[in-house]
């Protein structure tokens, strides 16, 4: 066997001022398994981009089989035998297992037509030697997302990969499967292909990996054997950072000791179970855990934009039926949803028109707008979230990330809401916009309001939380509050891990 | 033999669920004019399905991309004209000048829907209203003449089988095909997840091109089988085929949603259609309630169809 | 004193173009021609230009808020056609079977609401079922014979000039425009369905009733259709099958060529009114040259795609 399979030599990519990932040099050896891990916005997601040729990067070099080869573009990629498969799903629901694997690279017969029958009999012979039983004919829109992830595995296998990147694509396989998966990967292996396998489960990790890198703000602060490493120090390397000063003094005051939300039992029909807890007036309450857990699907339930199948959820003491977002904002419930472009804003209206969006009531009479109401209420808004517009008429699309958000989080302002909820709310936006925000949050915290966010990113959690509720599989797995408000016990209770004493 | 590839299995999903009502409501009208089952009556059937089946065919094809034709009744009147006006001078060659002038709409259409990106619905609107237009444009009366040739060719029936249901075989050869071909499978693939298709090397654009050139096609062959049933040309008598194939291609089991829907599920759909106007004649109803039956079936046939597609998306 | 405030920003660019085409073409034609360019012309063109109007400013409500109406000819027809046959057989007062007629409109209005907003239906679909019903409701209550209309008054309000020197056309036809261009840039509703149109998804995180908002405009739509329909009566003196058809496509002609976006969300009644203007005009010039019913179908289809394609691709490349 020559020298690696693929190395990346320096690379580097910057979007501006942001620097995705810096200075990576990594090598990976044909026929060996190497485990990539790294927090969220670690880097993992930008290399494998730049490996597979969607993205170029801004510096450094691909060398695949000791040869430099820069690879351009996706087409590229796969010719090379580079071959990914993702969380987001390829596959088309309406045609059956056979087709999906092969779309695209179908088996063609004599007189220029697919040639079905070898193309069912090719997938069972894939089947067959990755030990898996499926029905080729099946339909794909039948399939439970587990068998759909392995549909889309197998997809990446009929392409005949040389190099096969699994990025998180065990998210939605249970162990079983996942032992499945281990003995594809290790058939792959003794064919000569190299694997990179990324996932948050650190268990599959040592399960899967023979080599290791592990990321963090962009760049590599370890290579070598997964053998050298043990979980304690791969959770320690991952973390580790300095908590940024800039956080707003938490919850000074003891909150208010009647509940303002009590959730009991609550079950809904997409899979949430369990969720039992409470929010007290003036607190701010994070919901952590790896994506995927239900953080969204619980704040958009009690939104009223989820099917409630079980539990009750009641407002200052009084029941409430959530079965849509009308009856939710009447119970004082408001939500700023994730995507802030097709479902936080009317994208292509008017800065001011957000801003009134949800206060109609309040500057209108008799349905006519008054334009001196609403003067007074974008005045409000602009002045206690401070956005930067060119023009309150400009298209709130031409708006900058972290002032879209504000306009967002602002248009709540001036309805009278008792409970925030926020999923992801400083995505996409620049540090000094998410301080701010902090701020503001904690501001709002403050008047009495309960406030509950879902974040990914570890430092909020930590910084802006009074108490953290970890999910783990769509149920609430552990409650932190106080001191024990870590991100060492955040990420270890992602794990499923119940209490974890601080290193 | 693996149980996966065990051909009762293969059959049992071939035949398209529309086959039911479509076989119960052919029963029913043979029940009501056994005079149909005759030679001539089984040739007046055909010749009012097969055009009406072609339509809907060609509003499925269009449909399996996740949009829709409104010009397929234009088509079938500009058809009509081309025939009419030109037999004398050209003879056969009508025929085949008539689809390419349809095509080459179908084409004209494909390519802004495609690359433009406006939603087919409104762009066909208004090549509806050219080539509709055109059409009276060319022929403001009905008139022209057919030749003889066509005329038999739609109307015969020298093995039996009428000459317009073996031409709508032809056509189903044809598909069966184009639907095996790398070309039928990017059409099913654009129209069932535009992303995936896009992200596994096919290209969305051709396949919607492809499905308003075979509409426009398709929608040709529906004007020559009407105007050898007529004998003339006609910038009007293809109007009301274009709800109609919306109704057929709802009726026929093709989802709106894109990827899913069948040739023969459109012929079923047109089936249904058809004969149930036949029943409401023969049960009386004057032709005073056509239009009401006709929007009312297409009402049910959607509101069916979208309130059984909300289900299998939750 | 409350203000309207006419935003010139580059949004309401879109909107001007077309008052710009129609005077460009209106030199252009009252140059070339004798007789036209006059005021007395300008009067005659704006009594059909009116009609038209009335109709496409509910197909202007309805396309602002993502959707589309092709039953407007057909409830045209039908409102006609109620109240000359009520007037006519039930010896209805005449303001009455004007009432039956706008009723029965109506109630096709509801329906497209219901089956749009509540089944969601595609729109084009719904309201393409409702065309044939209402045309088949039109053919029972005529029994294929239309009838004329026996109210001289009501037929010189429409067509003589009265008040300030127009005619009864006119007179609704600035009425409905003053509400309707109110209702759209000042009204909470017009807000509404300007962001039902531009992002449907963001209204359920709003909380708004988008069931409410499009039942409402379709109903708005019917019965701007059938306040046409009732003009028509007066126009022509009788009703007859068939008398709205044109209005469906000319309607979103219209309002397309006033610079609506096809799309929904943004859009302005005070476009469509240039865009039924140019329409009118580029009809009578051709009919003027003779061309046919069928060739001005043709020019007016080949016009609305231009437009399409230019208001698209212009929108685009500002991103």
């Amino acid at each position: 066997m020559g020298g690696p399979l693929l190395q990346t030599l320096g690379l580097s990519k910057n979007y501006g001022a942001t620097v995705a990932a810096g200075d990576v040099s990594i090598s990976l050896e044909a026929g060996r398994v190497h485990a990539l891990v790294g927090e969220n916005g670690a880097g993992k997601s930008t290399i494998i981009k730049m490996v597979t040729g969607l993205v170029r990067p801004s510096s450094g070099h691909l060398r695949w089989q000791g040869k430099p080869n820069d690879i351009h573009s996706p087409l590229e990629a796969r010719s090379l035998g580079i071959v990914a498969v993702h969380q987001e799903l390829t596959l088309v629901d309406t045609m059956t297992v056979a087709r999906n694997i092969w779309l695209g690279h179908e088996p063609i017969g004599r007189i220029g037509t697919i040639d079905y029958k070898e193309m069912n009999l090719a997938s069972l012979r894939l089947f067959e030697s990755m030990g898996l039983t499926l029905d080729p004919i099946a339909a794909v829109g039948k399939l439970g997302l587990s068998e759909k992830q392995l549909v889309e595995i197998l997809k990446a296998l009929s392409l005949n990969p040389k190099l096969l990147i699994l990025d998180e694509a065990t998210s939605t396989l249970d162990d079983k499967e996942v032992e499945l998966l281990h003995g594809i990967v290790r058939k792959l292996c003794a064919q000569g292909c190299a694997v990179v396998f990324v996932s948050h489960r650190i268990k599959e990790v040592f399960q899967f990996g023979e080599d290791c890198s592990i990321m963090k703000d962009g760049r590599v602060v370890f290579e070598g054997r997964i053998a050298d490493l043990n979980e304690h120090l791969i959770i320690t390397k991952m973390t580790g950072r300095e908590l940024s000063q800039g956080f707003p003094a938490k919850n000074s005051r003891p909150p208010s000791p009647r509940a303002l939300l009590n959730v009991r039992d609550l079950a809904t029909r997409r899979g949430l179970h369990d969720i039992t807890f409470q929010l007290r007036g003036g607190e701010i309450l994070g919901i952590g855990g790896l994506q995927g857990h239900g953080q969204a699907q619980l704040l958009e339930s009690l939104f009223g934009l989820n099917a409630i199948s079980g539990g009750t959820v009641e407002v200052q003491g009084e029941k409430t039926t959530l079965r849509s977002p009308r009856d939710a904002l009447a119970a004082g419930i408001a939500l700023v949803p994730e995507d802030r472009k097709s479902e936080g804003l009317f994208i292509d209206r008017s800065v001011e028109e957000n801003m009134i969006a949800c206060s109609f009531p309040d500057c209108t009479r008799a349905g006519v707008i008054s334009s001196s109401r609403v003067r007074d209420l974008v005045r409000s808004i602009v002045s206690k979230m401070d956005v930067k517009a060119p023009s309150l008429k400009a298209p709130v699309r031409r708006l900058s990330g972290g002032n879209q958000q504000k306009v967002a989080v602002g248009r709540w302002l001036t309805t009278s809401f008792k409970i925030l909820l926020l999923i992801e709310p400083t995505r996409g936006i620049d540090v000094a916009t998410k301080f701010e925000m902090y701020s503001l949050l904690r501001q709002l915290a403050n008047t009495g309001v309960g406030i509950i966010v879902t974040t990914n990113e570890m430092i909020e959690l930590v910084g802006l939380c009074d108490r953290v509720l970890v999910m783990f599989e769509k149920s609430i797995g552990t409650e932190l509050e106080g001191e024990s408000i870590s991100e060492h016990n955040i990420l270890a209770a992602s794990f499923g891990h119940r209490r974890i004493a601080n290193e | 033999m693996n149980e996966a590839l065990n051909p009762m299995r293969k059959m049992a999903s071939r035949v398209p669920l529309a086959f039911i009502p479509a076989a119960i409501v052919l029963c029913v009208n043979i029940v009501l004019n056994p005079h149909i089952l005759s030679l001539r009556g089984i040739n007046n059937l055909a010749l009012q399905i097969v055009p009406l089946a072609l339509a809907v065919m060609a509003q499925t094809v269009v449909v399996l991309v996740r949009e829709l034709d409104m010009s397929i009744g234009a088509v079938v009147c500009l058809t009509t004209v081309v025939v009419g006006t030109t037999t004398d001078s050209l003879h056969l060659l009508s025929l085949p000048l008539a689809m390419v002038v349809a095509g080459l709409f179908g084409l004209f259409s494909g390519l802004i829907v495609a690359y433009i990106r406006i939603p087919g619905i409104v762009v066909t609107l208004a090549t509806s209203m050219i080539i509709g237009g055109l059409a009276l444009v060319i022929l403001p009366q009905p008139g022209g003449s057919v030749d003889n040739f066509v005329q038999n060719l739609v109307n015969g029936q020298p093995i039996v089988v009428p000459n317009s249901l073996l031409i709508l075989l032809a056509v189903m050869l044809i598909w069966k095909y184009v639907k095996n071909a790398k070309l039928g499978n990017g059409i099913y693939a654009a129209g069932g997840n535009p992303f995936s298709a896009y992200a596994s090397g096919l290209s969305v654009e051709k396949a919607k091109i492809a499905a308003y050139v075979g509409s426009a096609l398709l929608a040709s062959v529906a004007g020559i089988v009407v105007c050898g049933k007529t004998m003339t040309g006609d910038a009007t008598i293809g109007n009301p085929y274009t709800l109609s194939s919306i109704a057929g291609t709802v009726l026929g089991g093709a989802s709106f949603m894109g990827g899913v829907g069948t040739m023969k599920g459109a012929v079923a759909g047109a089936l249904i259609l058809g004969v149930l106007v036949n029943i409401l004649f023969f049960l009386g109803l004057s032709s005073h309630y056509q239009n009401i039956a006709e929007g009312i079936i297409l009402l049910a046939a959607v509101i069916i169809s979208v309130l059984t597609n909300r289900e299998g998306s939750d | 004193m409350k203000k309207i405030s006419l935003a010139i920003n580059r949004n309401s660019l879109r909107f001007i173009v077309p008052y710009v085409l129609f005077l460009l073409c209106w030199l252009i034609v009252s140059l070339a021609v004798r007789g036209y360019g006059t005021v007395g012309h300008f009067l005659y063109i704006v009594q059909f230009a009116g009609l038209l109007g009335i109709v496409a400013a509910g197909q202007t409500l309805v396309i602002v808020a993502g959707g589309i109406d092709l039953s407007v000819g057909a409830i045209i027809t039908l409102s006609a056609v109620i109240a000359t046959q009520t007037a006519f057989s039930a010896h209805l007062a005449f303001p009455l079977a004007v009432l039956a007629g706008l009723l029965g409109s109506v109630v096709f209005g509801v329906v497209n609401g219901i089956g749009v907003g509540i089944i969601r239906i595609p729109p084009l679909i719904m309201t393409l079922a409702t065309l044939t019903i209402a045309n088949g409701v039109s053919l029972l209550v005529t029994n294929g014979a239309p009838h004329e209309v026996r109210d001289p008054s009501f037929q010189t309000w429409v067509v003589k000039p009265g008040m300030l020197g127009i005619n009864g056309i006119l007179q609704t036809w600035i009425i409905v425009s003053v509400i309707v261009v109110f209702l759209v840039s000042s009204t909470s509703y017009g807000k509404k369905i300007q962001f039902l149109g531009s992002s449907p998804k963001a209204t359920v995180y709003a909380g708004y009733n988008s069931k409410a908002l499009i039942l409402v405009v379709y109903v708005l739509s019917a019965l701007l259709s059938a306040v046409t329909g009732i003009l028509l009566i007066g126009f022509t003196g009788n009703s007859y099958l068939g008398m709205g058809d044109s209005y469906s496509l000319s309607s979103i002609a219209a309002v397309v060529m006033g610079g609506t976006s096809i799309l929904g969300g943004s859009g302005s009644y005070l476009g469509t009114i240039a865009g039924a203007l140019l329409l009118t005009l580029i009809a009578s010039v051709l009919t003027l040259f003779q061309v046919s019913g069928g060739g001005q179908t043709a020019v007016e289809g080949a016009i609305l795609l231009l437009l399409m394609i230019a208001y698209t691709t212009a929108t685009r490349t500002r991103d």
